[in-house]
């Protein structure tokens, strides 16, 4: 025993660890798909509409919500394992950095919750515009990062893809036709 | 044979007594109205029996065994259902999901989803929206959501059915069929414990009336006993 709670990790080389993240993602989309196609994801829909009245037609809310929280939770484990590679040191504290906890969170928020497509949509302009504003305005990214969130949150609950249907429905003017 | 008995059931919040050792029963196969003034503590007392509210005092039974202190979805599955006042669906569930759901997790059997899909729509034929089943539960008008809830309520095979207020909010016409409903569903051989402030259906369906005020119980009896009670009339008219 070394008496730390860190870790030196062995460098795993970009090639391993790209198709081992593609592996998780494609298994997280396809336990994504099996799931919105289940009784239990009729159940977690039923408790993300109504949890009460979900509980009162025979669902155990507590025990779905676990259930379901023990598999994101498996995805989020298997993607740190591999990411840590990349950091050659480890330990706790950057492990559950809130930062990076809220991240996944934000960008499922952003592409738009409720649809497949909406978080890796949204992973992916999120990426993409991390990228961007930190090359380009390298000092003032955080703050339009933070500027883009509060914009999106605010204006687009239902997230980019939330705007995509919207606008292919026809527009703004009609979002109230039909309460 | 009583199916449901409540021996001084009492809810308090804080100082408040919104149920006051309210003792009470329903016999199988009886329709029992729960009438009282705004407030008088009725659909807290509703609460208490589908395990919405811990109770704080006092016991029900259901069929013979306690049933305080289970939870909701356990009590579900002994066969007792609910709806709800403001009509608490799933909004964005189509209407024949919001029915399929209460079919697959409502009872105590495992049924594959085709058999349960296949009694959803029996019901939605039974409540007369089977030609909406497709549709969004929230685009439903309110005489439809009602009727979607009392399916939801009747697709976890209850032997007892809590409604709480089926019929507010609708016109003379959709409480005359809601009416008809009722009695439907009685002649299915299950319970019915109704909360209402409709007096013409509350009279005409219940074979019993329990009246609430203040949390206490001031009244029972038969729809004629309670339409000429002078206590119950105090109550809703104020001398």
């Amino acid at each position: 025993m070394t008496g730390t709670v860190g870790r030196w990790v062995i460098i795993v080389d970009h090639t391993t660890v790209y198709y081992v993240i593609l592996v998780i993602f494609v298994m997280a989309l396809f336990t994504a798909h099996l799931i919105r196609r289940s009784r239990f994801g009729l159940a977690l829909r039923s408790i993300g509409e109504y949890e009460e009245a979900a509980t009162h037609i025979g669902i155990n809310a507590t025990v779905v919500k676990t259930i379901a929280f023990a598999i994101s939770a498996f995805f989020m484990g298997a993607a740190g394992a591999i990411m840590a590679t990349r950091w050659t040191y480890i330990d706790p504290r950057i492990a559950f950095d809130p930062l990076l906890s809220f991240l996944p969170v934000l960008m499922a928020i952003f592409g738009g919750t409720g649809q497949l497509y909406g978080p890796v949509f949204g992973a992916a302009i999120f990426a993409y515009l991390e990228e961007i504003l930190t090359t380009k305005f390298p000092y003032y990214y955080m703050l339009l990062f933070g500027t883009i969130l509060i914009v999106v949150i605010l204006f687009l609950p239902h997230g980019l893809v939330g705007l995509v249907q919207k606008w292919r429905r026809g527009g703004w003017k009609r979002q109230n036709a039909n309460p | 044979m009583r199916i449901l008995e409540g021996e001084k059931v009492t809810k308090h919040f804080g100082g408040l007594a919104a149920v006051h050792q309210v003792d009470f029963d329903i016999n199988q196969g009886e329709v029992v109205g729960l009438i009282g003034p705004n407030g008088a503590g009725k659909t807290t007392l509703f609460n208490l029996i589908s395990g919405s509210l811990p109770t704080t005092v006092g016991e029900i039974r259901y069929k013979g065994k306690k049933i305080t202190g289970l939870k909701s979805h356990q009590i579900c599955k002994k066969g007792v259902a609910r709806t709800f006042q403001s009509a608490k669906l799933f909004a964005g569930l189509t209407v024949l999901e919001n029915v399929l759901a209460a079919s697959l997790f409502g009872t105590k059997r495992t049924i594959s989803v085709p058999d349960a899909e296949k009694e959803a729509i029996e019901l939605l034929e039974f409540v007369e929206l089977s030609t909406v089943g497709a549709m969004l539960a929230k685009d439903l008008p309110i005489a439809s959501r009602k009727r979607l809830e009392v399916a939801r309520a009747l697709a976890t095979k209850p032997d007892l059915l809590l409604c709480d207020e089926v019929m507010a909010g609708l016109n003379p016409a959709d409480v005359a069929q809601a009416m008809e409903l009722i009695t439907k569903i009685r002649n299915k051989g299950i319970t019915i414990f109704m909360i209402e402030h409709v007096m013409k259906a509350i009279m005409s369906v219940c074979d019993r009336i329990i009246v609430l005020h203040h949390g206490s119980k001031i009244a029972e009896g038969t729809p004629e006993e309670i339409a000429t009670s002078r206590t119950v009339i105090e109550v809703y008219l104020g001398e």
